[in-house]
Formats: C-alpha cells, sequence, structure tokens
C-alpha cells in the first residue's frame, strides 16, 4: 500500500476528470521505442509478429514492449511511413526509425496540451516552422507571420518599432497567445499609450505597444494558429478569437548545433508622401483668395455679413519666398535608420539532457527621428531524463527592452502628423539657432515644431519580462502519463516621459516629467493525465487536466511641473507633483479540461475536446463556462474505393467540426458597480465609478467548420481548403445604455456576429531536382463579416474622443464600418464638393451621415515562392488584400485646398500634397480636386471624401543567400541581403493602406489613419554560420 | 464509487469557486459604501467631484454654451463638434453636447444613490442627517435645471419639452421620457424648497452648498421661470448677506483671480491633481495659436465694450496684437488666467447675478437701483431711469449689463432664449436656443423625443 501514498493528488485529479480505471502494463522480453527521423515518436504504430496473432502498439513515448520467440518476423506500420520489416536477433533493445512517405503529412503539430501528426488532425490547425520566418527584421513575431496563414490576417497599425498589431484570426480580434503552454499577457501596459490633446486630455489610445515583442522570432520552432472550435475549445474560455501558439526550440539528443546570426540594414520610409514646395503652396493659396474674390464680387453677401474683403487682396504676411525658405519637413522628421539583430544560439544533448540557449540583441532605430526599439533576449530551455519514469523540462526567457517612444504617435498633434502639415516658409531653425516658433510662421495646424517635439519630449519605455516554466512529466505506466506544470509571467515596465519647457506642451509650466510604472505577474499550475489505448486498430487517446492560473497587476505613476534648467528631468527635481496615480486589478481563472481522440485504423477519426472554465471577471452564479466541441475526420485515401485514384493522392481528408469557445475578454471588475475614490477641496470622497450587469456572462463563439485536406503526386502538391461559419453570440460590449443613468456604456451580453468564410493553402514542389529547386506556399481567404444583432442598433463610435463620430455599429454590417457623409464628387460648375443629403431636409450635416465604408477586407493572402539552386537560394514573398478600406482623415488637413483656418486670415491652415493639382481652377472643369477657397474648407472632414481603397499587393520580402558548406563538418556559413516591404501596387493616397491610427487593439474603430508612423523599406545584409 | 466521484468533483468545485473571487484594491463595491455617517459624507464630497467633470463644470457646461453665443467664437483643429457650435449650427450628433448630457446625469446618479441609502445609515444623527439631504437635493436640483435650460423650452410654461426628470437610481432597462416644463419647474424647486428648509442656518465654506447656495439657485430658478416676486425675494437674502460684497471698481480683476472672494456665492474649487480645462480652452498659454484654444472672445464682444467706456471688466478681455496673428481680431479672455496651475475654479455663482435678478425682477422702477449698483462697482456711471422707460429697452440694459459681467461664465445663451432674443441676436431660427438633444440618447432610449426643428 506504502507505493500508493505518493499518488493521492494524481488519484485526486483522475477522479475529478472521471477518467476510467487505469490499466495495467504487460511485461516483455524484447523492449524498444519507434521514432521519425526528427526523433519524435511514434505513437500507436504497431507492430505484428508474423505468422502470429501476437503483436503490440507503441505508446506514448513510441516505446513498446514484446515477448516473442527469437527469429521471429516483426513488421512495423505506421500510416504514412514506410512499412518496416525486422528479424528478432540477440538484441532486446530497439531504436527503430521509421521513415515518412510524405514529410509534410507526417509533421507533428503542437495542439492544445500535447501534440498530433497531422494526417491524425481533425480540426483546423495551420503550422508554421520556425526556419519559415526566421530573420525577419521584425520584432514581433505576428509580424513575422504575417500573410503566411489562411485565416490570419495580421495589420500593421503603424510602422513604430515595437508597437501593437490588429491581428484577426477568422474575423475575431486579439486572438489568445500560448507561449510553451503559458497564456500569455498580450496587452499593452505603457502609460505613455494614450494620445492627449493640448489640453492634455486623453482623447483616444495612441500607440500601443505589444508586449508579445518580448518574444524573440528566431527562438521559435514553430507557430500554430488554432483557428476552428474542434482545435480551440481546449482554450475554453479565451479561444473565441482564435490561439496562436508558440513553441520555441528545444534540445536534441546526439546533436550540437552552435550558430551565430547577424544581420544589419537600413529602413526608410517606404511610401513618402511628397508637398508643395513654397513656391506653389504660395500659389495655391493666392489662387484660394483669388476664387474667393471672384465670388465676393458676384454675391457680396456669400461671406456673411462682417466680411472684411481686404483679406482677398491685402499682400500676404510671412509668405516671403525671396528667403529661398522651402523646407520639406517629412525630410527633416524622417532618416534613413540602421538596423540590426545579432544572437548566438547552441543547441545541444544526450540521452538525458538536452537544451537550447540562446542570447540576442535587436536594435531598430525608428524611420522617424530620435524613435528606436532595442531590445535584449535569453533563452534556456532545458530537458531532463530523471529516469526511466520521470522527465523534467525548464523554459526560461528573458527579456529587456527600451524604447524611445514618439510623442503622441498615431495621433493629431504628434511628430507626423505636425510634419504632414508644415509650412515650407517655416525652417526648422531660426536665425538664433533656436527651434524656430512655429507661432510665427503660416499651417497653424501645428501644435508645435515637428522636430522640436521629436527632439525635446524625451519619452521612455523600458520593459523587463520574464517567463519561466518547470514541468515534470511522469510515466505511470505505458499508457497513462501525467504532466504537472508551474509557470510564471512577470512583465515590468517602466515610462519616463520628460516634456522640455521648450515645447508648446510644457511651455506654460516649465518642463513636466511623467513617471509610471507597471508591474503585471500571472502564475499557472497546470495538471494533466494522458492516457492511451490501441485495440485492433483502433485508438483511443484521453486527456484531462486542471489548471488553475491568477493574473495580478499594478500601476502606478506620478507627474511633476517645473524644472531647473541643466538637465534634470528625473520627478525629484520638479517644483510640483500635479498628479499621481496607484492602482491594483487581478483575476483569476480555474478550469477542467478533457479531450477524447478516437482513430479509427486511420480512416476514421474522432475528437471531442470540452473545458470548463472559472472566471473570477463573472458573478458566482454565471461563473462557470462550459465549452465543448466536437469534430470527426474520414480519410478518404485510405478507402478501397479511391484505391484507383491512388497514384494521384497520397492523402485525401474530409473533417467536420462543431464546438463552442468562450471569451472573457472584458477587464477586470465589470460585473459589480463600484465606488471608485474622487476628492474635492482637499476631502476624499467617493463615487460611481461604473452601472454593471450581475448577469455578465462569457461571450461564445459557435463555429461550424468543413475542411478537406489534400496531398497528391508524391505529396508535391498538398494543401488544405476550409469553410467556416462563425456566430459569436453574448457579445462582451460596451452597449450604449441612456445618459439618465449617469453612464454612457454598460459591459453587458447581446448581440449576434457572424463571420464566414472560406480559406484556401497550397504547398508545391514545383521542381524538385538534386540541383534546382523550387518550392511554392500560396494561402488566400475570403471572409465576411456581418453584425447579426445588437442590443441597440446604430451605435457612433469615436475613433478620437474629440472627434466627430467616424465608425458605426450596425446590424447587417460589418464591424468597423466607417460613418460620415457620402460624398457626391465635385460639381463642375462652382468647384464645390456636394454631398447626399440623406434626410432630405436640404441642410448637409451630419445627420446626413451613412455607413461609407468599412475597415475589414473582402480577401487576403500571401504567395511564398523559394528557390534552391546550387548553393543559391532566394525567395521572394507577395502579400496582398482586397476590399480593405481606409478613412484617411489626415487628408482634411493636407488636402485641403489653401483654406484659412483663422480669424485674421493672415495664414493658412496646412500645407498641401501634389494630388491637389488635380484641382479645379474655372467652370466646366472635372477634376478629382474641387475648387481652392481661402476662407471656406474643401474638405468635409468625416466624409466619403476620404474613404479610400486599400487594397494592395506588396512584395513583403525578398531574400538571395549563398551557402559555403564544409561537407561533413557540419560547418555552414550562409551570407544573405533581404530586402523586406520592397514595393507595392496600391491606389492608396498615404503611407501605407494597412494602418489603424487608433492604436492596434481596437477593430470597431480600425482603418483610420490619422497620419500614422510610415512603414519602413528596410534592406539588409546578413550572415548564419553555424558549426 | 460513482457517487464518490461525482461528490469528490463537487467538492472540487466548490473549493476552487472560492479562488476565484477577487478584491479590487481601488474600487469598492456600491452595496457596502454609503452605510455609515463617514460613507454617506465621503460620497457627498463625490458628488462635487461629480460637478467637476470635463463636461460638466470642469470646462464645456459654461463654455460650451458660451460658445454658441456672439461672446466667442471657436478654435481648434477643425473638430466638427466645435464647429458645429461656434457656427451655431447644432446637431444631434455633436460630441460636447452628448458629454454635457451624460456628465449631468452621472451628477444625478451619485445623488439619487445617497438619498436612496441616506435612511438607512444609523450613526447619523438628525441634524446632520438633514443638512447632508438638503445638500444633496440642492446639487440635484442645480443639475436638473442645467439640463433644462440647454436641452427644455425653460421659457415656455406650457412647454412639453422638459427634461427627464431622475428621482430614483436607475436601471439599465430603464427609458425615462421627458417631464413637460412646468414638472420639471416643479421637481427642481421641490428639491430647493426642501433643501431650503434642510438647511436653514447653515453658512459654509463657498466652495460648498449653504443656505446662501439654496436662496440663489432659487432666485435664479424663479428668474427663469417668471415668478419675479419669489426671484427678488431669495435674490435679496443672498444679497443681505454681510459676507458677500462688491469689490471697488480697481479691484475688480481680484474677483477672478482670488479664491472664494467676497463676490463669490458658490464655486467649485479646482487644485493641482483635479486641474479644470478654463485656462487650457481659452488662455493655454501666451504664444498660443487659434487652434490650441477653443473658445476665443469674438471681435463682437470687443465692439460691444467700445461703447462702454470705463467698464473695467473690458480689461479682462484682451484683443490686443500681442496675440497670435491666427487668434486676431478675435482675442482672448482673461478670466482664467493661471497657466501653471490650471486649476481655476468654476464661477457658479457670483453675487453680482443676484443683483442682477434682482433688478430684472424688480423692473426698472424698483430695480434700476441694483443695477446702478452694480455699474459704479465696474467703474460705471448710473443709468439715468429716463433711458430705460420700456420694459424692452430696460431688458436690454439689464441683458448688456450681463454680458459685460459674465461673458465666459456661461449665461449670455440661457438669457437670451428666456428673452426670446435668440433669433434677432444670433441670427439663428429660433429653436436654435436650445441643443438638440443627443442622438446618442435617442438611439439608447427611444422615448426621448428630439426638440422641434432638429
Amino acid at each position: 500500500m506504502k507505493w500508493r501514498i505518493p499518488w493521492r493528488p494524481l488519484f485526486f485529479f483522475a477522479t475529478c476528470l472521471a477518467l476510467g480505471p487505469l490499466l495495467s502494463a504487460q511485461t516483455a522480453e524484447i523492449r524498444g521505442r519507434v521514432t521519425d527521423t526528427n526523433g519524435d515518436p511514434l505513437i500507436g504504430a504497431t507492430i505484428t509478429v508474423e505468422g502470429t496473432p501476437l503483436g503490440t502498439v507503441t505508446d506514448l513515448d513510441g516505446s513498446f514492449s514484446l515477448a516473442v520467440a527469437p527469429g521471429a518476423i516483426l513488421t512495423f506500420r505506421y500510416t504514412g511511413f514506410a512499412t518496416r520489416t525486422e528479424i528478432v536477433g540477440n538484441q532486446t533493445s530497439w531504436l527503430l526509425v521509421m521513415e515518412s512517405e510524405d514529410q509534410r503529412l507526417d509533421e507533428v503539430v503542437v495542439v492544445g496540451y500535447g501534440s498530433q501528426r497531422k494526417s491524425q488532425l481533425t480540426g483546423a490547425i495551420s503550422s508554421l516552422k520556425g526556419r519559415d520566418i526566421q530573420d525577419q527584421p521584425v520584432s514581433n513575431l505576428a509580424n513575422s507571420i504575417q500573410g503566411r496563414v489562411a485565416g490570419l490576417n495580421v495589420m500593421s497599425a503603424s510602422g513604430t518599432p515595437g508597437a501593437g498589431l490588429l491581428v484577426n484570426v477568422r474575423g475575431n480580434n486579439a486572438p489568445l497567445y500560448v507561449v510553451d503552454g503559458i497564456p500569455l499577457i498580450s496587452e499593452n501596459f505603457s502609460s505613455l499609450s494614450t494620445s492627449f490633446d493640448l489640453q492634455g486630455r486623453s482623447v483616444g489610445s495612441g500607440q500601443t505597444l505589444s508586449s508579445i515583442s518580448d518574444i524573440n522570432p528566431n527562438d521559435i520552432e514553430s507557430v500554430e494558429v488554432l483557428k476552428d472550435a474542434s482545435a480551440a475549445a481546449i482554450y475554453g474560455a479565451r479561444a473565441a478569437n482564435g490561439v496562436i501558439l508558440v513553441t520555441t526550440r528545444r534540445g536534441k539528443a546526439g546533436t550540437q548545433e552552435a550558430s551565430f546570426n547577424v544581420y544589419s540594414g537600413v529602413q526608410q520610409v517606404a511610401r513618402p508622401i511628397r508637398f508643395l514646395g513654397a513656391g506653389e503652396m504660395l500659389e495655391l493659396v493666392e489662387e484660394a483668395r483669388k476664387n474667393d474674390l471672384a465670388i465676393y464680387r458676384k454675391d457680396p453677401g456669400y461671406f456673411g455679413p462682417d466680411f472684411d474683403p481686404s483679406v482677398l487682396t491685402d499682400p500676404l504676411e510671412n509668405f516671403d519666398l525671396s528667403s529661398g525658405q522651402d523646407t520639406r519637413w517629412l525630410d527633416e522628421v524622417t532618416r534613413l535608420a540602421p538596423i540590426g539583430n545579432y544572437e548566438f544560439s547552441l543547441r545541444a544533448g544526450n540521452d538525458k539532457t538536452r537544451y537550447f540557449t540562446s542570447i540576442g540583441y535587436f536594435d531598430q532605430q525608428g524611420v522617424v527621428i530620435e524613435n528606436f526599439y532595442r531590445r535584449f533576449n535569453y533563452r534556456l530551455n532545458l530537458d531532463h531524463e530523471v529516469n526511466r519514469r520521470l522527465r523534467l523540462g525548464i523554459t526560461l526567457s528573458a527579456a529587456l527592452s527600451h524604447n524611445r517612444r514618439s510623442f503622441n504617435d498615431n495621433t493629431y498633434t504628434g511628430v507626423i502628423t505636425n510634419a504632414l502639415g508644415a509650412s515650407p516658409f517655416m525652417p526648422v531653425y531660426g536665425e538664433d539657432g533656436d527651434y524656430a516658433a512655429f507661432e510665427d510662421y503660416q499651417a497653424n495646424w501645428l501644435s508645435d515644431n515637428p522636430v522640436k517635439s521629436a527632439r525635446e519630449i524625451r519619452a521612455y519605455t523600458r520593459g523587463y519580462r520574464t517567463l519561466g516554466t518547470l514541468s515534470g512529466e511522469y510515466r505511470v505506466s505505458s499508457k497513462l502519463h501525467f504532466r504537472t506544470a508551474w509557470s510564471g509571467d512577470l512583465n515590468f515596465l517602466t515610462d519616463n516621459q520628460f516634456k522640455s519647457p521648450l515645447t508648446a506642451d510644457a511651455e506654460a509650466f516649465g518642463g513636466e516629467a511623467f513617471e509610471g510604472n507597471s508591474r503585471q505577474a500571472t502564475w499557472l499550475g497546470e495538471n494533466t493525465l494522458q492516457f492511451l489505448d490501441t485495440r485492433q486498430g483502433k485508438t483511443l487517446t484521453l486527456l484531462g487536466g486542471v489548471t488553475y492560473q491568477r493574473t495580478s497587476g499594478d500601476r502606478s505613476g506620478a507627474t511633476g511641473r517645473g524644472f531647473p534648467p541643466g538637465g534634470l528631468e528625473r520627478l525629484s527635481s520638479a517644483a510640483t507633483i500635479v498628479g499621481a496615480t496607484s492602482e491594483g486589478t487581478a483575476f483569476s481563472l480555474l478550469s477542467f479540461l478533457g479531450r477524447i481522440n478516437y482513430d479509427v485504423k486511420s480512416r476514421f477519426l474522432f475528437t471531442v475536446t470540452a473545458r470548463a472554465d472559472g472566471s473570477s471577471r463573472f458573478s458566482r452564479d454565471n461563473r462557470f463556462g462550459f465549452f465543448p466541441s466536437a469534430a470527426a475526420a474520414w480519410r478518404l485515401s485510405e478507402e478501397s474505393f479511391m484505391q484507383g485514384f491512388g497514384k494521384w493522392f497520397d492523402d485525401l481528408k474530409l473533417r467536420m467540426s462543431y464546438g463552442l469557445t468562450g471569451d472573457q475578454e472584458i477587464g477586470d471588475f465589470q460585473n459589480v458597480t463600484f465606488y471608485t475614490a474622487s476628492r474635492y477641496a482637499g476631502r476624499p470622497g467617493w463615487q460611481l465609478r461604473n452601472l454593471a450587469d450581475p448577469n455578465l456572462t462569457w461571450q461564445t463563439n459557435r463555429m461550424f467548420n468543413l475542411g478537406l485536406d489534400y496531398s497528391f503526386s508524391g505529396g508535391r502538391f498538398a494543401g488544405s481548403l476550409e469553410f467556416f461559419n462563425a456566430f459569436k453570440s453574448n457579445l462582451l460590449s460596451e452597449d450604449i445604455i441612456p445618459g439618465t443613468t449617469g453612464f454612457t456604456t454598460l459591459t453587458r451580453n447581446g448581440g449576434e456576429v457572424q463571420n464566414i468564410g472560406l480559406e484556401f493553402s497550397l504547398n508545391a514542389s514545383l521542381v524538385r531536382k538534386t540541383n534546382f529547386s523550387w518550392d511554392l506556399g500560396f494561402n488566400a481567404t475570403w471572409l465576411r463579416n456581418t453584425i447579426r444583432s445588437l442590443n441597440s442598433d446604430g451605435v457612433y463610435l469615436n475613433a478620437y474622443g474629440d472627434l466627430e463620430a467616424t465608425h458605426i455599429l450596425q446590424v447587417g454590417s460589418p464591424i468597423g464600418s466607417f460613418l460620415g457623409l457620402k460624398y457626391l464628387g465635385i460639381d463642375p460648375a462652382t468647384g464645390d464638393p456636394t454631398y447626399d443629403d440623406l434626410n432630405g431636409d436640404g441642410v448637409i450635416d451630419y445627420d446626413d451621415a451613412q455607413i461609407i465604408g468599412k475597415a475589414m477586407p473582402d480577401a487576403f493572402g500571401g504567395l511564398v515562392n523559394t528557390f534552391q539552386a546550387g548553393k543559391f537560394d532566394a525567395s521572394l514573398f507577395v502579400r496582398f488584400a482586397l476590399g480593405n478600406e481606409v478613412y484617411n482623415l489626415i487628408r482634411s488637413t493636407t488636402e485641403n485646398l489653401g483654406w484659412s483656418n483663422d480669424g485674421g486670415l493672415s495664414s493658412i491652415y496646412a500645407n498641401n500634397t501634389l494630388h491637389v493639382r488635380d484641382r479645379w481652377k474655372k467652370p466646366g472643369d472635372e477634376r478629382a480636386y474641387g475648387r481652392a477657397s481661402f476662407i471656406f474648407p474643401a474638405v468635409s472632414i468625416n466624409s466619403s471624401q476620404l474613404v479610400e481603397d486599400g487594397s494592395f499587393l506588396r512584395i513583403q520580402n525578398l531574400t538571395l543567400g549563398y551557402t559555403l558548406s564544409k561537407a561533413d563538418s557540419g560547418r555552414s556559413l550562409r551570407l544573405y541581403t533581404e530586402g523586406q516591404n520592397l514595393w507595392m501596387l496600391t491606389r492608396y493616397k498615404g503611407f501605407d493602406p494597412e494602418v489603424s491610427s487608433n492604436g492596434g487593439l481596437a477593430d470597431r474603430t480600425a482603418g483610420v489613419d490619422y497620419g500614422a508612423y510610415p512603414q519602413a523599406r528596410t534592406v539588409l545584409l546578413g550572415l548564419n554560420f553555424k558549426f | 464509487m460513482k457517487k464518490n466521484v461525482l461528490s469528490l468533483a463537487g467538492l472540487c468545485v466548490v473549493l476552487c469557486t472560492a479562488c476565484l473571487e477577487e478584491q479590487s484594491p481601488n474600487f469598492l463595491r456600491a452595496d457596502g459604501a454609503i452605510n455609515n455617517a463617514a460613507g454617506a459624507e465621503a460620497a457627498v464630497i463625490g458628488l462635487y467631484s461629480a460637478m467637476q467633470q470635463g463636461a460638466y463644470y470642469g470646462e464645456s457646461y459654461l463654455l460650451a454654451s458660451e460658445g454658441h453665443t456672439d461672446n466667442a467664437s471657436t478654435g481648434g483643429y477643425q473638430v466638427l463638434s466645435l464647429d458645429q457650435i461656434g457656427n451655431r449650427e447644432m446637431t444631434g450628433a455633436n460630441l460636447i453636447s452628448e458629454n454635457i448630457w451624460t456628465a449631468i446625469y452621472r451628477v444625478i446618479a451619485n445623488a439619487n444613490r445617497i438619498l436612496q441609502q441616506l435612511p438607512a445609515v444609523e450613526d447619523l444623527d438628525a441634524m446632520e442627517r438633514k443638512h447632508l439631504e438638503g445638500e444633496v437635493r440642492t446639487i440635484r436640483a442645480l443639475a436638473h435645471f442645467d439640463l433644462l435650460r440647454l436641452y427644455g423650452e425653460h421659457w415656455k410654461a406650457t412647454s412639453a419639452a422638459g427634461i427627464p426628470l431622475i428621482e430614483l437610481p436607475q436601471g439599465i432597462r430603464d427609458q425615462p421620457v421627458r417631464a413637460s416644463v412646468a414638472a420639471s419647474y416643479q421637481f427642481i424647486l421641490g428639491d430647493l424648497n426642501q433643501a431650503a428648509s434642510m438647511l436653514a442656518g447653515v453658512i459654509r465654506d463657498k466652495a460648498f452648498v449653504d443656505r446662501n447656495t439654496v436662496h440663489a439657485l432659487l432666485a435664479r430658478v424663479y428668474l427663469y421661470q417668471g415668478d419675479m416676486t419669489r426671484a427678488a425675494d431669495f435674490a435679496g437674502r443672498v444679497i443681505a448677506e454681510p459676507s458677500f460684497r462688491l469689490l471697488e471698481a480697481n479691484r475688480h480683476a481680484e474677483v477672478f483671480r482670488t479664491r472664494l472672494g467676497s463676490e463669490s456665492v458658490f464655486e467649485l474649487l479646482f487644485d493641482s491633481q483635479n486641474r479644470s480645462g478654463y485656462n487650457s480652452a481659452t488662455y493655454s498659454r501666451a504664444d498660443a495659436i487659434r487652434s490650441e484654444l477653443n473658445y476665443l472672445a469674438s471681435r463682437n464682444l470687443e465692439e460691444f465694450f467700445l461703447n462702454r467706456p470705463g467698464d473695467v471688466r473690458r480689461s479682462l478681455l484682451d484683443f490686443s496684437s500681442a496675440n497670435d496673428l491666427t487668434i486676431q481680431p478675435d482675442g482672448r479672455t482673461w478670466k482664467y488666467r493661471g497657466e501653471v496651475t490650471k486649476d481655476n475654479s468654476a464661477p457658479i455663482i457670483r453675487l453680482a447675478e443676484m443683483l442682477l435678478i434682482r433688478a430684472e425682477a424688480l423692473g426698472p422702477v424698483r430695480g434700476l437701483a441694483d443695477l446702478n449698483l452694480l455699474r459704479q462697482a465696474r467703474g460705471l456711471t448710473n443709468l439715468n431711469p429716463t433711458s430705460v422707460t420700456t420694459s424692452r429697452a430696460y431688458t436690454t440694459a439689464i441683458l448688456e449689463e450681463r454680458r459685460a459681467e459674465f461673458n465666459f461664465e456661461g449665461h449670455r445663451y440661457f438669457d437670451l432664449a428666456r428673452t426670446g432674443r435668440t433669433r434677432e441676436v444670433l441670427g439663428v431660427a429660433d429653436y436654435r436656443a436650445i441643443f438638440p438633444i443627443p442622438n446618442r440618447e435617442i438611439t439608447a432610449n427611444p422615448n426621448l423625443k428630439q426638440n422641434s426643428g432638429y
């Protein structure tokens, strides 16, 4: 009885999960292990003894044992692998390596809490290998898988190094990232990611940082995207938006591989916007005044009773061409910026112990002056076999990042937005060498001299991130394994921002400093049991587990004003502290999970998955959510009636799945009505913080998926076709409620969104010769997102807090639909823009606003061509999107045709782009742009005049490499040159049609371009040295 | 065996549900907030803090309505909501108005929670309880009145277009209708009269509601309603208080430089942690350009002062060439200076208003003395009774005085509406005397009817 004691917790979990009684193991005379050529175990391979009914199957380690007489003939069979026959000799311990008939089919794919062969999958999972995405000049792993996975749309909200991304899986925004089993904290915790107006009030989210950037993309072994319910439901309440599983590299027995990788290159703004020079700008203004004067002469009442026409004829002040000043502002704030990456890794091991370790340094200077992102990474992944039964694993990574932020990035008082409107008549520096005072020149769009903003607002965010897991796997018997893993994710971050007294933002109070910090900690415990039994070609795999996770966070910050000269910029030097905050939050999640895989002779595959999640974010009565899913697959290629096609198809598998996943991402403490501290006249008090719906519960995603996996011509052509139809219901949304409650929104459940789509992927080996090979990978996704119901229909949303509504949620339209006036073109007679008077009241105002576009593409995809010719290799990666539109709001500034926005009419609002050359000049002209006018704005902000087709085709990456290797030595040196974002075909007028000024994470207000940080084009040289 | 497994599984769930209870370090569950005297007092402090929201007395309520009048023009970076206000082309989609509406109802929601829970608080003595309730009712009445004069036809007793009156904490599915204007006045006055008896004898710091605040508000509400006798009566009670007194003309600027000065009846205090938006919106910094400022002093206001030689209030307006070129010929008000601290008080009720209410309520014969008292304090000569013989001429004189005194304090828009001069002075259709109900509100509550004309 004694031996039972240590297994009590095990027994506890087992009964909790109601797993059946444990089965006992067999004894045998010969033992062995069956693996593939990569050393990964083949689980469930059948071994038969010829001429006898005897036989067995391999267990979870690929191990087997069998009592046989010497001289017996053993046959090893495993679907997709060449059958092997061996004669039993004296040897009692076997290591049998089987060769795959089709590399792709037999790849091991990581699924939640385990792994499977690709041929055994029943769900929609896309898998990418680390080698396919390495050495790209990007900081974020989501960036590196952009365009490579069907159904996954990754959009860079801006070109800011280290910035957040809009990641969308099958129409659902913000998937769950699981890195080596740890559900990652992926939110943005920097307090500098809010955009402020000049009054210092928050007007929206600015440039978010992505904490996914803390993972070094070059440490990645594989990335799996779990797309349908069957694949994702194992992550239950957090899987509704899809799951991205990231597995980092681990050590391998018997090999020792060191590698040194370095690349270094330069970046520049890929598609600069071109502006009028000083002379042409003056021409535009004079033309605007002339046009207005002509109207005034015809109808003096046109400009109102108090209008003084001398503003149209008096000589303009400050427009002095003789000075020769002709500043190109975009050139002043952007630069040719270096980028570099240096890393060393070592991968080694023996039978007992294996490890992978790497250190790396990534340094990306921004294409906007002063801005940079640097990251130092360390990783150690260690596996150790304590004895035959117990295996330990350690995963440890640390990242330090240092980011000089671009001030108010993505908002209209940022460096780029200021530079976009600035006047060519304004110099960067005045005659005295100080920054030119922007108030003294034209372009009252500016909130400061852009170069001054960039240099004199010094904002830094530093990140300190550690992820670690200690896991143990215990072999209870050949059929039953127990795994326990204990993980932590610590994410510390500090913000320092100093606005020098020279800046318009802090001039009035002699400098301003903000210091903030945030500490997030996740602790995670996971215990799972896995059971395998194979009888008569039928394999049953059971997985059950319990996990508990707690995430807590603290943030604090303080602002001080008034600083002495001499570069003292820390908070202790401030004359007064004007604000301080300190807050904390937490949530916890308890889950029970289970999965049954049943494989009937590799012909029929069934999967049933379920997870029950309890979350602290919901009230006691509806705390637990249950997320089941089921899937079946039929491998047609194994059927006799398909044998005739056998020459064609190596594999043909029809899959079908249906299930539920959930989403709890509403923030903490939304289910209770709270009071929050507030103060008045030096006394403490409290006031209502929110209204809560105590019935708040999970939002669920019901997804149906039909898939077909194919592989033919000896695996030369393989891929999948997927159809999915998903309904996301009980939407957790910030619903509008009557303001008479005292609040505008309430987090509650309601509404339904449908995502329906098709995905196609193909991998082809077009040419496979010894000296030359050509591989092609193509994927395309067609997706339609439609709001089916809402608690309140027609809710207006604002990308910026102080701008008119830019988006609308309306039944029948997709999420992220643009709202505004419908532009009908320029009236050739007058040159005035015309708009649709929707309500027919004779007045064009915002009551005429309607849906005028959408951010989400209809279709997107990518095409990779890889070539190998002797020692040369090349790859060309092209990415495209169709049907996405951009609300290019900055054009209301940069295409205002000489408008003044000025009481005294002494200056103009902003310089204009070259596009305005195509403008109306006389009655009858049919032009893209209307009449230049000094008095009236030519563009109505928030109208379809600013909505543009954002469809594009771009050369995302082009790489050429040359490898020098010494045969047998294992040493190789590869030199390569690479270009990223080299060329693009698009009609879009801004920097880049993949843009979302309002930060990275909000799909409801996506697709706005308010002069977002430009995307870079990168050219680099690199080398990979293996030894 | 099965039973055991089930009960074990059950135990698991029960045990672990307990570990799913999280406490917030920042927030307090609403049901546990107001259950003792200290809690009730904290909630009342919170009520003042709620009034400080940027969309209410933190900036917008006073300045947005001003932006719609001839006192101000708007600046900003082509912000549609601000342009609509400046061009007097308000629509229901206006964001600023939308925020004002909710901010005021936020104050009411806080007030209603306190009123609902106050009776159950045990450790309050009768006197404290009465005082707290009086304070809360006054603020609730002020909030409703501020809504009525911005969104309801406050000058027309027979109008159905009042405002939703909220006297109980609202559930999320409550969709109240608009009360009539008469019912709205009745509700507001009901609260104020109750508060007047509860706060009888209570005199406090001018940053808090006391007897004088209630009387001053009663005077203001009765004036709007047209009950001139009561308006004059309550204004007179405030004027009679010894703690209020007009400054001499040469010290006039101190009215806006001193906190809780002798001309202040009720003001909301701000501090470095709780800054108000007045300075940023109207002055910001010496070199500010037009786009940085939301509300500029209009050229029309400068011209208005040209006819008032000697008026010291002109000194709080800057139309000089020191302003940036983009601002000219508009100018800036200096009522909210203090670029470093940006903690200007919200001047909610001042003694001058009481004098002008009484002057207006008593009519040209009996009221002129009050009007002249103020004129003298502002460096002007007395108005001759013969120049204001008709009631129209007298109202004009009152309105001009109010314009000179209260520009950039959020009175003008309402004064024009209640005297029926919106069209005449602002050159817009009559329906623009009030703002439209925000569209967002009508979407969320279909029971609300839009103001006619919009």
